[in-house]
């Protein structure tokens, strides 16, 4: 059965990390649904976060041909029930005088920051994971999203 | 001692006890070059192409199991290395290239003869290199000649700017250090595999490359006898098991033989060692194995449950695992299945009926090298028909005796190849048996044979036509034969004088030995043009799609 794996990769922070990993994944046929680097304590060793679509197959080659790349130290396939997920969104939304108020409202009951109040738009930021990030976009639907990022998951382990 | 680039690189091949490195000279690489000069204790083969130097290098690895070494300059040099590490990394083969690149400041830039040789190759390589300060170079080295023979073996590339081979920097010797074994596998797992062995009814060995990289014929040999097993090989594995032996069954898979397929239909344990089980032996991956367990024996774990799903699976080292299963499993006997076996093999013999009276068939020429050379002499080949039916009917005996690109597939390959392995094997026969379309990719290194008088024999198969694709047309597109009839005017008679080379003709059945005799005993670089017949197929054959278990027999 398909379904997205979180795979957490932990490796020497040489030039061209990110190109081995990625060639890896286009010659292996792997399909990356979010990618992100991240710094760890060390700056000589990264960390990289995945997440990819596939089978229990799948997720066994993932994981034991990164382990073949030399610069990879690690690589961990992440149990959902027992890390925790963050992704990030940053969202433009428009905004009028009779919206503003509801906006906030939305904003407060995620927990989420407003970064800048302009007259026309607002921009929101909020971290969670892609459910709740989902549910927020969907809310701010109706107002208008001008621009929206997101960033893939991190994790860590409970 | 303070040495520039360049001195380090020779130093650490010396370290490495390397004597031979294949390459080609260019502006990127001028200060290796010079250092080169003043280093005769390195000899270095000036081949006629960067790819020649490539396949010589995996040639030279793969007959005497010592690291390759080539040397080409940045740009084109460099990517004309990229077609042989390919194929030295489909086939697990250890070889180290390093290229030359522009200087660190012209990097980036587009600069003449610049190409991101790392970018390129990454995919075709175990790892790769840009080395970036003078002083990480000697590690670089030793570490890249580490990985590419350690684990499963394969190519690494080191790119070294030209400013990196001019900058001088502080140097130490360092001997290298012994590899360490790999763990042995799960113990779990381990008692299983013995458990399974000895429950089995009717066994199967299937062999692989990895018996010959990892060193494991003779434990190979020993665990046939105790199991009491009918064995096959794979192409890679040609020669890992002795196939005078009686338990030696042949090929298994789209050219395996009838015999070889029986056993994996009717066994009810294959024990795969060193195999990846590729697509050319599995055929249709649904039915390859349906009817037994699998037990499979490798160091790379990606291997396991790639292609083919497998019941045990045991992480490390063949010969290790071998011995280790060699104590732990007792003398077993299996007469009524090795009977069944040795009843086959006299049913579905591979035969090669001659086209016409006083023909050539390529059965009787191969078996005609192999009365005249035997297990000394080291068969290298290209790829298609000749390729199969070098494998099918020469009998190898020992390990590393047959050199082949069984992976990628590369027509070209096989003299460049033939060149390392008579370089690293100077008292051997060496003979590359080629088809004419692969002949014509890389014969230019017919003049690195002349040059240094390298006495490899090349075989011409020559039937004047694309002889694999054909086959295909003749039976899945109707004999519309799209371009594979060559029809080519060369006469290969003044091509061989040209190149400075002997020349040798083989147009009927009864001048095959005398011919070959005569062109191993000039003890020269000699082309010897055999004529075979245009319509020889390759036999048994398993069509696409089709189960390893019904081959065609007949076309």
């Amino acid at each position: 059965m398909e379904k997205d794996i979180l795979v957490k990769v932990t490796a020497r922070n040489n030039p061209g990390l990110l190109q081995r990993v990625c060639a890896l994944f286009s010659r292996r046929f792997f399909n990356i649904v979010s990618i992100v680097a991240a710094q760890s304590q060390d700056p000589a060793v990264s960390h990289i976060f995945i997440v990819v679509r596939g089978d229990e197959r799948i997720s066994r080659q993932v994981e034991k041909q990164l382990d073949k790349l030399y610069d990879v130290l690690e690589v961990a396939i992440l149990d959902p029930s027992r890390a925790v997920k963050r992704e990030h969104l940053m969202v433009k939304v428009g905004r009028t005088e009779e919206s503003g108020s509801k906006l906030i409202e939305i904003a407060n009951a995620f927990h989420a920051a407003v970064l800048h109040a302009g007259p026309e738009t607002m921009i929101l930021e909020l971290s969670g994971d892609s459910r709740t990030l989902d549910s927020f976009a969907e809310l701010l639907q109706p107002f208008g999203i001008r621009e929206m990022l997101r960033t893939g998951a991190m994790a860590m382990t409970i | 001692m303070q040495l520039n680039g360049s001195e380090i690189i020779l130093q650490c091949l010396l370290e490495q006890k390397v004597d031979t490195i294949f390459g080609y000279p260019g502006g990127a690489v001028l200060n290796i070059y010079d250092a080169l000069y003043k280093c005769p204790q390195l000899r270095h083969v000036l081949v006629a192409h960067e790819q020649g130097a490539a396949h010589a290098a995996d040639g030279y690895a793969r007959s005497t199991g010592r690291v390759g070494v080539c040397l080409a300059t940045s740009g084109p040099g460099a990517t004309n290395l990229v077609t042989g590490l390919a194929t030295a990394y489909m086939d697990s083969s250890p070889v180290v290239a390093i290229t030359g690149n522009v200087t660190s400041a012209q990097l980036g830039l587009d600069s003449f003869q610049e190409v991101d040789i790392t970018g390129v190759t990454m995919p075709v390589t175990k790892h790769n290199f840009l080395v970036r300060r003078v002083e990480d170079l000697a590690g670089i080295i030793r570490t890249a000649f580490t990985i590419a023979n350690t684990g499963r073996k394969g190519p690494v590339l080191i790119d070294v700017p030209k400013d990196i081979t001019a900058a001088v920097c502080e140097y130490t010797p360092v001997s290298p250090e012994p590899v360490p074994e790999p763990p042995m596998p799960d113990q779990g797992w381990y008692l299983k595999a013995v458990e399974m062995v000895r429950e089995a009814k009717r066994p199967f060995i299937y062999a692989g490359g990895g018996v010959i990289s990892a060193g494991a014929a003779e434990e190979l040999s020993a665990f046939a006898k105790k199991v009491d097993a009918p064995v096959s090989c794979s192409l890679m594995c040609q020669g890992g098991f002795d196939q005078a032996d009686p338990r030696y069954v042949g090929m298994l898979g789209m050219h395996g033989t009838k015999t070889a397929s029986c056993c994996i239909r009717d066994c009810d344990l294959l024990i795969a060692v060193g195999t990846r089980f590729s697509d050319r032996v599995t055929c249709d991956t649904g039915t390859f194995g349906r009817n037994c367990r699998i037990l499979q024996i490798d160091i790379d774990p990606a291997e396991f449950n790639k292609n083919v799903r497998v019941d045990i699976r045991l992480k490390g080292n063949a010969r290790a695992i071998l011995a280790a299963l060699n104590k732990s499993i007792p003398q077993l006997r299996h007469a009524e299945w090795m009977g069944q076996v040795g009843a086959w093999q006299p049913e579905y013999p591979l035969a090669q009926p001659a086209p016409a009276e006083g023909a050539v068939t390529p059965k009787a020429v191969m078996e005609a090298l192999y009365a005249i050379g035997g297990e000394d002499m080291i068969l290298s080949t290209e790829v298609g028909q000749h390729q199969m039916w070098a494998a099918e009917y020469f009998t190898f005996r020992r390990p590393r005796q047959f050199i082949t690109s069984g992976g990628l597939g590369t027509m070209g390959f096989g003299l460049g190849a033939a060149i390392g392995a008579q370089l690293g094997n100077p008292d051997r026969l060496v003979v590359n048996v080629a088809g004419d379309g692969s002949f014509y990719m890389n014969m230019n290194e017919l003049s690195t044979a002349a040059k240094y008088n390298i006495p490899v024999v090349e075989l011409l198969m020559n039937n004047g036509v694309l002889g694999m694709v054909r086959q295909w047309q003749n039976l899945f597109y109707g004999k519309r034969y799209s371009q594979t009839t060559l029809e080519k005017k060369t006469d290969f008679q003044k091509l061989a004088e040209g190149f400075g080379i002997r020349y040798f003709e083989i147009n009927t059945a009864e001048e095959i030995a005398p011919v070959l005799q005569a062109a191993v005993g000039c003890k020269e670089p000699a082309l010897v043009n055999c004529r075979i017949n245009q319509d020889l197929n390759v036999l048994p054959m398993v069509p696409g799609g089709s189960s390893v278990e019904q081959p065609l027999l007949e076309m």
